[in-house]
């Protein structure tokens, strides 16, 4: 069979269609991402206005995500898996993460938060945000010793916008997200 | 059994295309037990002829008449005080009875849209005499998302659509006859089209196969440009035509005015005092009342479209949409949502006005095919392979063309279903750009063009399968919202 043969019209609109499916199926392909941090999203039944607001948790649901983006057009959710949470209003975030800090010094953690948040490191509180605002990054610093450290982190979104990041920085070094392997931290 | 297929193929293929249309359109029309978009209107309108209350409304009355039959016959609001229905033209979800059901109001335009199928399955088959292209270009109209939730509703799209593919198809049988046109055959598409008129005037684009009709039927004096056999078969084709067009517009117009025998909250719409007085002596049957009636119908109808706000995109809460968007399913429009929470997770159950996008994507292309086959043909003097799939294609896009061109110089709000009359027309032109395409092919039968058409198909079915959360309401999260979200110029919302 020689090209000419394939090449006909039969062969293009099969080929067309083909084409068509495979877009389609691209598009509508649920995405994955790497699992490193565990994020536990619980629903409170009541309107929450302060992070250290008495819980009364409806569902609990945990989600497995690869960095700690989770703000897109002012809105809670991840770049690929989207709004994770599956709600809008109304809920808690709670990450606790055992992270290996490779060199000593001091570390900056970008906290990004629509509405407030608490950031503790071994226990100790670093730095928080405690009602509703709209979103904005803070700096917390610290310095860190090298070894294993528990990072616990909770967030609460109230009503409205919402969007929740945590970006960390050795010294002046780039910032990176919460998640992401680099030279002085591992995940 | 080959033999069976063989001998009952002209019947099978039109039993099951009906078989699956019915499956498709039928189910759960009677949810949700609440009105969406345009219901609140013909619903209390549809009311007032069962209980003979006069009204007046910027829509032909036949669509209400219909949904009026079929509350009467299939209603099941019995025990029901419709009172509320009588004393509004907008029925709010608060005011209408809570028990009430919308089946009847909704049997209508879903039986018909769903019987029109076969008609469309007809003229496609009468042109291309290939039932299984045919067959498989019926999917356009089975399987597309907006057909589907439009007709299924108290809305006046499904009944009007199935006159106007009646036209078609009676329009397509004559010309393929084979048999000299006679007067009766302008009669018989006169009548359709005063039938799809009297439910929505945008059915008079279909006066242009009245036309066309006659440059079939006069072929061969227009090329001799013989004008005087021309003017005289002008002069009995066009009365033959229009007159039962009008009669049939007319006839409506006049059951309309003999059931209006009460004015309910002194709801009088602008009336005259003549036409008022006329209804208070119950003389709403006479030829009188009919022509005061219908002048004031008349007046209030033109009143009524004068007032019609134009198109305000910058309005945040805009439903309306620009015309040369809507080959893309542009904009769509959110019928109805209702939010809950499941297991923890928030599924919102949507109705929205979203076109299958192969259906409609495939329409564009086959428009942009013809366009330039007949501009080949005209422009550049290119040969044509078969004459008569030819004039059926220019036909088609002619139609088409001159709808889009007759809504753009409407300055009213227009909506994306009134898009539904040229997608039809699209559909019809697709199927037979396919065939003028792979003419050859298709003339033998060939395997794989069989099997093309029919992947082309099983695509529009499974598109509409992966829509059809927003067609029937069925829940989605807003991530399952998202995977559907395909084009920004769509502007899907998401409930959140």
């Amino acid at each position: 069979m020689n090209i000419q043969q394939l090449l006909n019209k039969n062969s293009i609109f099969t080929a067309l269609i083909a084409l068509i499916v495979i877009l389609i199926g691209v598009r509508i392909t649920p995405v994955s991402v790497d699992p490193v941090v565990k994020v536990m999203i619980s629903k409170n039944r009541v309107g929450i206005t302060n992070i250290y607001q008495q819980r009364d948790i409806e569902f609990t649901r945990e989600v497995w995500v690869d960095v700690l983006d989770l703000e897109e057009s002012s809105r809670f959710s991840h770049p690929k898996l989207g709004n994770i949470a599956t709600y809008t209003d109304d809920f808690f975030v709670d990450v606790d993460h055992k992270i290996t800090v490779k060199k000593s010094d001091n570390y900056r953690f970008m906290m990004g938060s629509d509405d407030g948040f608490s950031l503790r490191i071994d226990g100790k509180l670093i730095c928080e945000h405690l009602g509703d605002r709209p979103f904005s990054v803070q700096p917390c610093m610290i310095f860190l010793n090298e070894g294993e450290h528990q990072v616990h982190i909770s967030y609460f979104q109230g009503f409205g916008n919402s969007g929740f990041t945590v970006e960390y920085a050795r010294g002046d070094e780039k910032p990176r997200w919460f998640g992401e392997d680099s030279s002085s931290v591992k995940f | 059994m080959k033999t069976f297929i063989q001998t009952y193929a002209r019947f099978i293929y039109p039993a099951v295309i009906l078989v699956i249309s019915l499956s498709i359109y039928f189910p759960y029309y009677g949810t949700p037990q609440a009105m969406f978009w345009d219901e609140n209107y013909h619903v209390p309108n549809a009311q007032k002829y069962i209980d003979g209350v006069m009204y007046m409304e910027p829509h032909p009355p036949l669509g209400k008449l219909l949904m009026a039959v079929g509350e009467v016959w299939f209603g099941d609001n019995e025990n029901v005080n419709k009172q509320a229905l009588l004393a509004t033209d907008y029925l709010t979800g608060d005011a209408a009875p809570p028990e009430m059901t919308y089946k009847g109001y909704r049997w209508p335009s879903t039986v018909m849209m769903a019987l029109s199928v076969l008609f469309f399955y007809g003229i496609i088959n009468c042109i291309t005499q290939r039932a299984w292209l045919a067959a498989a270009f019926t999917s356009l109209v089975i399987f597309d998302n907006a057909l589907v939730i439009h007709a299924r509703a108290v809305h006046l799209d499904g009944i009007q659509l199935f006159f106007i593919l009646a036209e078609l198809y009676f329009f397509t049988r004559i010309v393929t006859s084979g048999k000299p046109i006679r007067l009766r055959d302008y009669v018989l598409l006169g009548t359709f089209i005063g039938l799809a008129t009297s439910v929505k005037a945008t059915s008079a684009i279909e006066l242009l196969l009245l036309a066309m009709l006659f440059c079939v039927d006069q072929w061969n004096n227009i090329k001799q440009w013989n004008w005087q056999a021309l003017i005289k078969r002008i002069a009995v084709t066009v009365p033959s035509g229009v007159l039962p067009a009008a009669a049939v517009f007319l006839g409506v117009f006049y059951v309309h005015i003999g059931l209006g025998e009460k004015i309910i909250d002194n709801r009088t719409y602008k009336a005259s005092p003549e036409y008022i007085n006329q209804i208070r002596m119950g003389d709403t049957w006479s030829l009188k009342t009919f022509s005061l009636g219908m002048r004031d119908n008349w007046k209030f109808m033109s009143e009524y479209a004068d007032g019609v706000p134009r198109l305000d995109e910058c309005k945040p809460d805009e439903n309306g949409s620009y015309a040369m968007n809507w080959p893309l399913s542009s904009k769509t429009i959110s019928y109805r949502w209702d939010k809950n929470t499941v297991d923890g997770k928030t599924v919102t159950q949507y109705k929205y006005l979203i076109g299958n996008p192969i259906v409609w994507f495939s329409i564009v292309g086959g428009i942009i095919l013809s366009l330039s086959l007949v501009i080949s043909r005209y422009i550049y003097n290119n040969p044509v392979k078969d004459e008569k799939l030819f004039y059926w294609i220019c036909a088609f896009t002619g139609l088409y063309v001159s709808y889009m061109v007759a809504i753009l110089q409407i300055e009213r709000v227009m909506y994306l279903y009134h898009y539904f009359i040229p997608l039809i027309f699209g559909a019809i032109n697709l199927a037979l750009v396919f065939n003028y395409i792979y003419r050859d092919e298709v003339i033998a039968n060939n395997k794989h063009t069989i099997i093309n058409a029919s992947l082309f198909a099983i695509l529009v079915i499974a598109v509409f399968a992966f829509f059809s959360p927003f067609t029937y309401g069925f829940g989605l999260t807003e991530d399952q919202f998202e995977l559907r979200n395909w084009f920004s110029f769509w502007k899907l919302q998401v409930v959140r």
